[in-house]
């Protein structure tokens, strides 16, 4: 990993900082429990907070960090969130059909979809809601864009008995 | 030989925890991620703050449900690593009391970017008080939302309850399954732990404070 994609660690302090934005490490038992509790109590407002908040999450931290790396061409910078989101334990997603115009992403191994399944089977719709969120702002900070015009929807998903995950990403 | 810290923190660090080929992090028979406290503070500050606007009479019951997912990570999570073979290598051969389980697990997770746990008091099946520092939830609340008159680390204060079930109430160290059963028989058992956040820097203490205790003594 050269310097830019690897988290700096503060060991005396327990920080982990990416792009200037804090990591912790959990594991899939949390992250798709929580995800289930709050779409129990929201139900169809849910999808809006879960993939807002992953937008902003992955927006808020390759800014920081291309900020320090001074980019290169926009899909280089959607390589390299690519292949921060696999060393982030989240699945290896293939961003090349992405473009300013937005475009289709496809997800294997999807860690929310293979914790979901492994601890309650399918789900009768998508559920990698952080994916889709961090996608969007991968484009948003690869192409510059106003963050308001970019939009993300998972169509397939694993965890909904698809083959794989699939995600639409939209430029408005 | 003592618990310690140090050794673990720097071991588990090194470890370089990183997805494999398939973009996953199993480690400690878990699939781990490197994830965005920007995102869980935004989900978890974000539902509570729905719940309570929409009927504050609520605001009791989320914070329940938020505590809930907090005990099943610890339960997964802490019960995960202290059933596992990096934990025998590195761990097992410090401890030399029940108690070091405690201690030696609040050093594994000061690797996890969650801020520095620092164990305070530790009565052996009776009380736990942990100090902890640069919580990832407080300071995350703090850059979001107006200072609060309630302690807001869920995730720290459930985990901290968690803990001292799975030590003194599950007992992690006979390597019980962890099942669903385990879990519902551990948490439901009503002298089981819970954590109360008795100092948060939430609402301007200088730093969190739990304080865990069985339910009824
Ligand atoms: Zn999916
Ligand atoms: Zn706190």
């Amino acid at each position: 990993m050269s310097f830019h994609l690897a988290p700096q660690a503060d060991l005396e302090r327990g920080i982990t900082t990416l792009g200037g934005r804090r990591l912790v490490f959990h594991c899939h038992h949390y992250n798709v429990f929580l995800q289930r509790t709050i779409e129990d109590a929201l139900q169809e407002r849910a999808p809006r907070l879960l993939v807002a908040a992953g937008m902003e999450a992955s927006r808020s931290m390759l800014q920081g960090r291309e900020g320090e790396a001074q980019s290169g061409s926009a899909a280089r910078v959607l390589q390299r969130a690519a292949d921060t989101f696999a060393a982030q334990g989240f699945g290896r997603v293939d961003v090349r059909q992405l473009g300013e115009g937005g475009g289709q992403a496809t997800l294997d191994h999807s860690h929310y979809a293979v914790g979901w399944v492994s601890r309650w089977g399918k789900r009768p719709a998508p559920g990698c809601f952080f994916a889709a969120g961090f996608l969007a702002g991968a484009v948003a900070v690869a192409y510059r864009l106003a963050p308001e015009r970019v939009t993300s929807r998972e169509v397939e998903c694993v965890a909904a008995g698809d083959e794989r995950c699939s995600f639409r990403v939209e430029v408005w | 030989m003592a618990i310690d810290e140090r050794v673990i923190v720097e071991t588990v660090t090194g470890m370089g925890l990183a997805g494999n080929e398939e973009g996953l992090i199993p480690a400690f028979g878990l699939y781990l991620t490197n994830h965005y406290a920007d995102f869980y503070n935004r989900i978890s500050f974000g539902v509570l703050g729905a719940l309570v606007r929409e009927n504050p009479e609520l605001t009791e019951d989320a914070v329940a449900l938020l505590t809930e997912a907090a005990h099943v990570c610890a339960f997964h999570t802490f019960g995960g690593i202290m059933s596992s073979v990096e934990w025998d290598a590195l761990v097992q051969p410090m401890i030399e009391s029940r108690e070091d389980w405690v201690r030696g697990m609040m050093a594994v997770v000061n690797a996890f970017g969650w801020g520095r746990f620092r164990v305070a008091e530790l009565l052996p099946d009776e009380r736990l008080v942990v100090e902890l520092r640069d919580s990832y939830e407080s300071s995350g609340y703090l850059e979001s939302y107006p200072r609060t008159d309630g302690p807001r680390c869920f995730l720290a204060n459930g985990g901290m309850a968690g803990l001292m079930n799975l030590v003194y109430q599950g007992d992690i160290t006979r390597r019980p399954a962890l099942t669903e059963e385990l879990y519902r028989e551990v948490f439901s058992d009503p002298r089981s732990f819970r954590s109360r956040e008795r100092l948060c820097a939430a609402k301007g203490d200088s730093h969190c404070e739990f304080v865990v205790e069985r339910m009824q003594g």
